[in-house]
């Protein structure tokens, strides 16, 4: 057995404007709450909206990505980059606890269930994995876009800002963010049979 | 159609576009076929996103608890936060075989905890360890050398109380993202309890406890 290690705080050299992401995991090993930080702004909703998707309640999805972002912290010191990207480590530990959570739900029989699991019928493991499967797809796809287009997709998707609005905001030309989003659209599409994403709008 | 255009319906799927430019991509679409199947296809793209993504943004004071949560444990980690006993503890519930080798005590700023369980893992998980501590109504568990549970199963956490009159309650299940976990769960009630354990159970199971046991521990008084 081994004492467990937590990262004490520190604060190291300020973050340059773009950090890989296996860096910032090695800097949140060293304590560096910049880094945390850094890595919470750039998934921080994807993984929010994945919780979501999977718990349909805002409560317990924040629950669940504070204890995302505090097991990232925990355990930076064990990531090994040569195993898995950052992103494929942030989505399992969400797909974990939202699941943990939505299996609180139906074991604790009092608690109403999310909307998503209609009807008051207890979602089967089968329904819960592909749920979980689906977030964990799209939430894929989405990392693999550049990070200048995640950005625009993520501030137009996420906050449902304006191309104006997110021209102000990243304080670059509004032609640039409407050409950024068409990209991260494109990509997407691109990427859809690779990550089974749906392709039908049923409508 | 030009690329601003181009642009346009992109923004038009995603519902971001100003008045007036939604309705020059309404024009458009009605008027260039190749328009509206752009656009179509950008809302098919965009409809795959929502299906696995909700179109919704945490709080935003979240990562402020995030800190919060962390910060106590960083500052503790200083004094440290674990320590090694060097008695000898007698393995708990479910775990009677099993052979302890240390206690870690549980130290996070909580101050000290209303009753306190060296936790050991069963003969098949000997290498499991932790502790559990009982803080008003939470149960807060600290495991060491969790392996991941068997291909469709999870682990479940479960309380004993006087009150309950033997049966065991269930406060939460989890799967470890890690060798090493730290849980915290809300207790079912007041009372006196005697023991907490740890199960394996199969995913999409019945309510009851598996009888398979990964660890356990008995609470002091």
């Amino acid at each position: 057995m081994s004492v467990l290690a937590l990262p004490a705080i520190v604060r190291l050299v300020p973050l340059p404007d773009h950090v890989e992401d296996a860096e910032l995991a090695g800097r949140i090993a060293a304590g560096d709450t910049d880094a945390l930080r850094a890595l919470y702004d750039r998934y921080s909703s994807v993984l929010f909206g994945m919780a979501y998707r999977l718990l349909g309640d805002r409560q317990l999805a924040e629950d669940c990505v504070q204890e995302v972002f505090v097991t990232v912290w925990r355990s930076a010191g064990r990531y090994d980059p040569t195993r898995a990207a950052v992103t494929t480590w942030l989505f399992t530990i969400v797909r974990n606890k939202a699941v943990d959570a939505l299996r609180r739900r139906t074991r604790r029989r009092a608690d109403p269930l999310p909307e998503q699991w209609s009807g008051g019928e207890s979602p089967d493991a089968a329904e819960i994995a592909a749920t979980a499967e689906m977030s964990e797809s799209v939430a894929a796809a989405l990392a693999e876009l550049p990070p200048p287009q995640l950005e625009v997709l993520s501030l137009a998707y996420f906050d449902g800002l304006s191309h104006s609005e997110i021209a102000a905001r990243l304080d670059v030309p509004i032609g640039t963010v409407k050409g950024r989003i068409r990209l991260a659209l494109e990509r997407l599409r691109t990427l859809a049979p690779k990550y089974a994403l749906e392709t039908e709008t049923g409508r | 159609m030009t690329d601003d255009d181009r642009d346009l319906l992109a923004g038009e799927a995603l519902g971001t576009l100003s008045r007036d430019d939604a309705a020059h991509v309404a024009a458009l679409v009605a008027k260039d076929g190749e328009a509206a199947a752009e656009l179509e296809a950008h809302r098919v793209t965009v409809a795959a996103l929502e299906a696995g993504v909700a179109r919704e943004r945490p709080s935003a004071d979240l990562f402020d608890r995030v800190l919060a949560e962390i910060e106590p444990v960083a500052a503790v980690h200083r004094r440290p936060a674990w320590r090694w006993s060097p008695r000898l503890a007698t393995a708990g519930l479910a775990a009677a075989a099993a052979v302890v080798l240390g206690v870690v005590v549980l130290s996070d700023g909580r101050g000290e905890p209303d009753a306190r369980a060296a936790v050991a893992g069963t003969l098949e998980f000997a290498g499991v360890s932790g502790e559990a501590a009982l803080y008003g109504s939470e149960l807060v568990l600290e495991l060491e050398n969790v392996p991941a549970p068997p291909s469709g199963h999870h682990y479940e956490v479960w309380v004993l109380r006087t009150e309950a009159n033997g049966a065991m309650e269930a406060v939460g299940a989890f799967t470890p993202d890690d060798e090493d976990a730290r849980l915290e769960f809300r207790l079912p009630g007041p009372g006196d309890y005697r023991a907490v354990d740890v199960s394996v159970e199969p995913d999409g199971g019945p309510a009851e406890h598996s009888n398979v046991s990964l660890a356990g521990g008995k609470f002091d008084s």
